[in-house]
């Protein structure tokens, strides 16, 4: 496959570029081109099964972000078959870059506003039964003017349980934790002030004394 | 915890596992002249140099159609413990008092075959006053995983009948980055053949393998469940619809051993290569009884290729449980000092990867 354009990052399943070139407007507007290689270690059925299922997917629930209003990149085309999505592209810095600077130079409460912030993104993603699927502070972008967008939906789901609205932000704390161990306890403080699904935060409980082989007592 | 150096340069360990249906023994030689800590770092960072002069082992195999339940297995484990001792270090051709430490497998496993072996390590340390040292089974297969093959810093997969891991270093412990959520990839292949009554005999995974050769050459794949969920898998769903289909009658045993390695292999190698990616390593180290199948080998062989590493795997003596990869870790503990004192030597069914502070790597 032959895509016109710079490689800005390359993960396990799909490499992102910086294109130029809108795929129906041109050269005015610049895009992000998401393209999920061949696995050759997969069978092909299996691989061509997984590379549609999940193209299609990830167009789908971007789509439904974008007619809900919630800050995510904007879908402009799809090839599901040879998965490739062509999106928005969002001018700033992953939130995980933004905090490790802004520690150093701006005051907690600026970031904390910002977390309050994601804390209203993410009520709102998952009173639309979404699930985000892979919540880290690399896959949420921060823009010039501090407002947050979601980025890789590539593990989203649709889901109306409360365990899997828990787990998603679980997985968050998680990543928050390794990501920024010295303030993690106010960052996941923050988002969760914003977030209003007290039943979620009640499960969240349930889930953060989970695990396999953990060592119990009693 | 102060390290232990020697004067007769070399270490001598005893190694008991005994946590599901393998009991094992191995006698492990360390060669060392350190005197420092550097010294003896350096040493035991430096691998490929262990001398294994016993590693014996005797599996209860249960008839086809059956597991194994804790209290045979405990049994099995009673009749063979004296015997595989004496056997070990016969076959090493030493005197007891040449060892230096008992080591066992402390958890995590079934608890009455754990049960059986610690009883028997103990007995041992009174009888011939020596220290114990409770290993962590998992941090076993890594550490002779790694002295075997001379893979340096690789994510390692550690895919056995009771546990599927993914694990890296780092800041001296094994973190695990992915891992089940639900049954172990070898339990989902054992209790599928259990389904099929395929023989237990040398054990099921093998023979699974065997059969989804022949299927192979059909080429058809039914299409599984396959649930992966970031850096984590589930597989007791795939276990279940398949088990529907084997009663359904439509496809031969072959199409279905080959279509459950293929998907359920699909599902290691991809929860793999996003650890890589996540931790920015380029080498993987299979270890455990699953990591045997040259299906996967050969698998996680091409993901790795396709991002510039090598895998590293070892053969059914290392592989598969065994008594010389807990003398080994053991052995590694006792010199950075540690010691499990007989009254903190009960076994636990549960104990993560994680929990045990690695002091004798960088």
């Amino acid at each position: 496959m032959n895509i016109d354009g710079d490689v800005i990052s390359q993960g396990a399943e799909a490499i992102i570029y910086y294109c130029k070139e809108h795929p129906y407007l041109g050269s005015k507007i610049p895009c992000i081109v998401k393209y999920r290689p061949k696995k050759e270690y997969r069978h092909e059925n299996l691989d061509t099964r997984l590379l549609k299922q999940r193209t299609l997917a990830e167009a789908r629930i971007l789509h439904r972000l974008f007619l809900s209003g919630i800050k995510a990149p904007k879908i402009y085309c799809i090839d599901s078959v040879n998965g490739i999505i062509w999106m928005e592209y969002i001018v700033g810095k992953t939130l995980k870059q933004w905090i490790w600077d802004s520690e150093e130079i701006l005051p907690l409460s600026d970031i904390l506003v910002v977390l309050n912030q994601l804390g209203s993104l993410l009520n709102n993603l998952h009173a639309l039964d979404i699930i985000h699927g892979d919540l880290t502070t690399s896959n949420i972008m921060i823009n010039p003017d501090n407002k947050i967008y979601l980025i890789d939906l590539g593990l989203g789901s649709h889901s109306s349980l409360v365990e899997d609205k828990a787990v998603d932000l679980y997985v968050l704390e998680r990543a928050i934790r390794s990501t920024h161990p010295v303030y993690a306890d106010t960052y996941i403080d923050y988002i969760l002030q914003n977030y209003s699904a007290q039943q979620v935060i009640k499960r969240l409980k349930d889930v953060r004394l989970r695990g396999r082989k953990r060592s119990m007592i009693g | 915890m102060s390290p232990r150096f020697t004067e007769k340069g070399y270490f001598i360990a005893l190694g008991m596992e005994g946590s599901a249906n393998k009991i094992g023994m191995g006698i492990i030689k360390h060669i060392s002249t350190a005197n420092t800590w550097t010294d003896a770092l350096r040493e035991m960072n430096d691998t490929g140099k262990a001398i294994v002069m016993a590693n014996v082992r005797h599996t209860f195999v249960p008839p086809a159609g059956h597991g194994f339940l804790p209290r045979e297995v405990a049994d099995h484990h009673r009749k063979h413990v004296v015997k595989l001792a004496k056997e070990a270090i016969d076959c090493a051709g030493i005197s007891y008092t040449d060892i230096d430490c008992i080591c066992f497998t402390q958890g995590p496993g079934m608890g009455a075959p754990l049960q059986t072996v610690v009883l028997c390590a103990r007995t041992l340390s009174l009888m011939w006053d020596k220290p114990l040292i409770g290993v962590n089974h998992c941090v076993g297969h890594i550490e002779m995983g790694r002295e075997i093959t001379g893979a340096l810093n690789p994510v390692v997969l550690y895919v056995s009948g009771g546990n599927t891991q993914v694990i890296a270093y780092s800041h001296h412990r094994y973190q695990i980055f992915g891992e089940t959520l639900d049954i172990a990839v070898g339990n989902c292949l054992d209790r599928f053949a259990r389904t099929m009554k395929i023989s237990n005999d040398p054990n099921p995974g093998y023979n699974i393998e065997l059969l989804a050769r022949v299927g192979a050459q059909s080429g058809q794949l039914v299409d599984l469940p396959y649930t992966v969920k970031g850096m984590d898998l589930s597989m007791s769903g795939v276990l279940a619809f398949i088990d529907q289909l084997a009663a359904a009658n439509k496809y031969s045993v072959e199409t279905l051993c080959f279509s459950l390695q293929e998907t359920i292999f699909a599902m290691l190698v991809e929860i793999t290569e996003r650890a890589m990616a996540h931790v920015d390593a380029a080498d993987v180290l299979i270890v455990g009884g699953v990591g045997c199948n040259e299906r996967l080998q050969e698998m996680m062989h091409i993901m790795c290729k396709a991002r510039g590493g090598s895998v590293y795997a070892t053969d059914e003596r290392f592989c598969i449980d065994n008594g010389i990869m807990i003398a080994q870790a053991g052995l590694l503990a006792y010199r950075s000092g540690f010691t499990t004192p007989i009254e903190n030597s009960e076994c636990t069914q549960r104990f993560r990867t994680d929990e045990v502070y690695v002091d004798w790597r960088y």
